[in-house]
């Protein structure tokens, strides 16, 4: 991931505003909660927040930390500690323990002491950077067993994003899912001893509540944004609230979703366009594209929607209010999948012109993926990274010119 | 396009393109099924390319849960009856006892064999090169044990081996080259602890029926061990067993996880030490030569 070219006008929506402004004042909020006492907790994301959050245990997701740090240009540096530490490389997620190493250059004054790191095993590598940076804190660490994503052995059914809804249980392996309730319900055990506080009554029930209502109202602000005549919503603000994701569960996250959608269906009234010139809509399989100032002002092909801009429908999930954690501990094995038949979807729902595809293996020739979506016609341009450099730009733009002009 | 997160590709690591690429340009044609071990997370990820090529073998996940909570064990050993299930229906016959234990008995005389083999490398006076010790783990994990067994009585000590006595972690090893490409240049491997070592297969089956021996035995030992400073006082533990004087800590491309161990031994195990990370699979073989010499100066010194 490299830095990223901005727009060089374009007012942020207020809810984008108003979703940054909390954030600031999160990390101040918390660092005087555990300067008085209070606990705090680190996991990544989707891995468990909402076992903290219905307790009320502040909880921050590693990866919001490292985007974060790349957004305040500081990647160099946390490079730089981490290789001098004996970390050799380039590493998006120990971004985060990096910063821990060293304060002053950490975002917003760094992070207070955690009192419990939970430990990914998404993979080996994120396993020992959880447990290094808990080591280093002086603080427990637990390890997730199956965290995001843990698919099914057994492919997923067709349209599974729809069917994940309310079917999820037959999308998992039941032993791995018996499993990974186990281990939450040790956790909450841990936190409900850190905390003095008890999830009897009903309060991890009420957070699954919240959290389909604010989803819910996020599904519709995105239904706006694809069902516009113009797209009212620039690709930067979309992903920018997604910071609201953590407060999933929350009142406030229902609040801040409520506002955004508001203020999109107004944009879509007034007839606002986020973009100037939109002369061909774009999918991108990642974020905010690092160079989309470039073609946007080259050739009016600016970015409608993107894997994660459609992210947030897939949280909504039918749970039994009697058992709540088991649809939640399903809900962070496989929250989504990707394939093509996905990409196909979103794209289509946004009347998409192509699709711009990360690829880092696509020296090796056009993918599956590339002809599946190909063949359903939606022109596919694969990239090899999701940087902004001289290579990338030249195939964008021989695509856009040969297949779109 | 395999699942999971971008920085753990398993068409990044060149183990996985090499089995995928067998299987489906017909060398391994012959392979009608095949148990994928979730031991590493990446090696899932072979799960979904294997399926995506054109007629591919049946496929069964022996799956794993790393925590150490007796929830985790009773779901490890779960899944060693899972596999006795699946193999069963391959073969279309059931499983002999008798025949299992048996097995186990080889294979706890394979462990017994395969500690004699350490005992020979250790100091003061190491008497097998690491490279024939590589070698006789290689062939102890993928021979039939009874073949193993008639075999291994001739890996025996040599005279006493000169050489910086060396300690090898980080990226399993599954070919021989380092540890030529390390020896060729003044060192002894007298010890390693990567996922190609022995130190799974030093461990003995317990007694009692042999399913749940095996499952047990299963359960109890693990490829990835958790938590990491378990891992790394294991890792002290063989190193000082081995009497090395120094570590090499070798990280090939894309195996980032053996990254964040490598500070974390370099800090328990005594002596000089260098990670060569990054390494390409096919090896660079004066990259270790350099770090020998690097690490010979620094004993020496």
């Amino acid at each position: 991931m490299g830095g990223m070219s901005l727009p060089a006008v374009m007012e942020r929506m207020r809810a984008v505003d108003a979703v940054r402004a909390i954030q600031r004042q999160w990390v101040k909020d918390t660092r005087e909660s555990v300067a008085q006492g209070g606990p705090f907790a680190i996991c990544n994301g989707d891995e468990c927040e909402e076992l903290f959050i219905a307790l009320g245990v502040p909880v921050l997701a590693i990866n919001y930390w490292n985007y974060l740090i790349l957004a305040q240009g500081k990647r160099e540096r946390m490079t730089e500690l981490l290789n001098e530490a004996g970390y050799p490389g380039d590493h998006f997620f120990g971004f985060a323990l990096a910063a821990s190493l060293s304060p002053a250059d950490a975002p917003w004054g760094g992070l207070p002491h955690p009192t419990l790191i939970c430990a990914s095993t998404r993979s080996d590598m994120e396993t020992r950077v959880c447990e290094l940076w808990a080591e280093r804190e002086g603080c427990d660490s637990l390890v997730m067993d199956f965290s995001f994503p843990a698919p099914p052995f057994e492919p997923l059914p067709q349209q599974w994003w729809v069917r994940l809804r309310e079917d999820w249980e037959t999308m998992l392996d039941a032993d791995r899912l018996d499993y990974r309730v186990a281990v939450e319900r040790d956790l909450i055990g841990r936190i409900e001893a850190m905390t003095g506080r008890s999830l009897a009554g009903g309060a991890l029930a009420e957070t699954m509540a919240r959290i389909n209502t604010q989803m819910a109202l996020w599904a519709e602000a995105q239904q706006l944004i694809a069902q516009a005549p113009r797209c009212p919503v620039h690709i930067r603000d979309q992903i920018s609230m997604y910071q609201a994701m953590w407060h999933r569960g929350t009142q406030r996250g229902i609040d801040l979703i409520r506002d955004y959608r508001d203020e999109t269906a107004a944009r879509v009234v007034d007839g606002v366009g986020a973009y100037a010139d939109e002369r061909f809509r774009l999918y991108y399989s990642v974020q905010v594209p690092p160079w989309h100032a470039e073609i946007e002002e080259r050739y009016g092909a600016v970015a409608v929607c993107c894997s994660y801009s459609n992210v947030p429908d897939l949280y909504w999930r039918k749970f039994d209010p009697a058992d709540p954690l088991r649809a939640l501990a399903a809900r962070h094995m496989m929250l989504f999948s990707w394939g093509p038949e996905r990409i196909i979807d979103i794209a289509r729902r946004h009347r998409c012109d192509a699709a711009i595809v990360v690829e880092p293996s696509m020296a090796n020739g056009p993918s599956e993926q590339s002809r599946a979506v190909e063949a359903a016609g939606i022109p596919y341009c694969a990239i090899p990274r999701p940087t902004d450099d001289e290579e990338v730009r030249g195939i964008i733009a021989r695509f856009i010119e040969t297949r779109l002009c | 396009m395999p699942r999971g997160p971008s920085d753990v590709r398993s068409d990044l690591l060149e183990f996985a393109n090499s089995w995928v690429h067998l299987i489906a340009g017909g060398r391994y044609d012959f392979v009608d099924h095949f148990v994928v071990s979730n031991s590493r997370k990446y090696i899932l990820q072979l799960v979904e390319r294997l399926r995506a090529i054109s007629n591919p073998p049946s496929v069964h996940i022996l799956d794993r849960a790393v925590g150490q909570s007796d929830a985790a064990r009773d779901f490890n050993r779960a899944q060693v009856l899972k596999l006795r299930r699946t193999l069963e229906s391959w073969s279309g016959s059931a499983f002999d006892s008798t025949a299992l234990a048996d097995a186990v008995r080889r294979y706890n005389r394979r462990a017994a064999e395969m500690m004699r083999i350490a005992g020979l490398r250790e100091r003061p006076e190491p008497r097998l090169s690491g490279l024939d010790a590589i070698r006789a783990i290689a062939i102890a994990r993928w021979m039939h044990s009874a073949d193993f067994l008639e075999q291994v009585t001739n890996v025996t000590e040599s005279p006493p081996l000169p050489g910086v006595p060396l300690f090898l972690s980080g990226s399993g090893q599954d070919q021989d080259i380092v540890y030529a490409a390390a020896e060729m240049a003044g060192a002894i491997i007298v010890g390693e602890c990567h996922p190609w070592s022995a130190r799974l297969l030093e461990q003995q089956i317990g007694d009692g029926d042999p399913f749940d021996a095996v499952a047990e035995h299963y359960a109890r030992n693990a490829d990835f061990v958790v938590p990491l400073r378990e891992w790394t006082d294991v890792v002290a533990q063989r190193f000082k067993r081995s009497g090395a004087h120094a570590l090499l800590n070798f990280v090939y491309a894309h195996d980032d996880g053996m990254l964040w161990e490598g500070p974390s031994q370099t800090a328990v195990c005594a002596g000089p030490h260098v990670m060569l990370a990054g390494q390409p699979y096919r090896v660079d073989t004066g990259a270790i030569a350099d770090a020998v010499a690097d690490l010979c100066r620094a004993w020496a010194a």
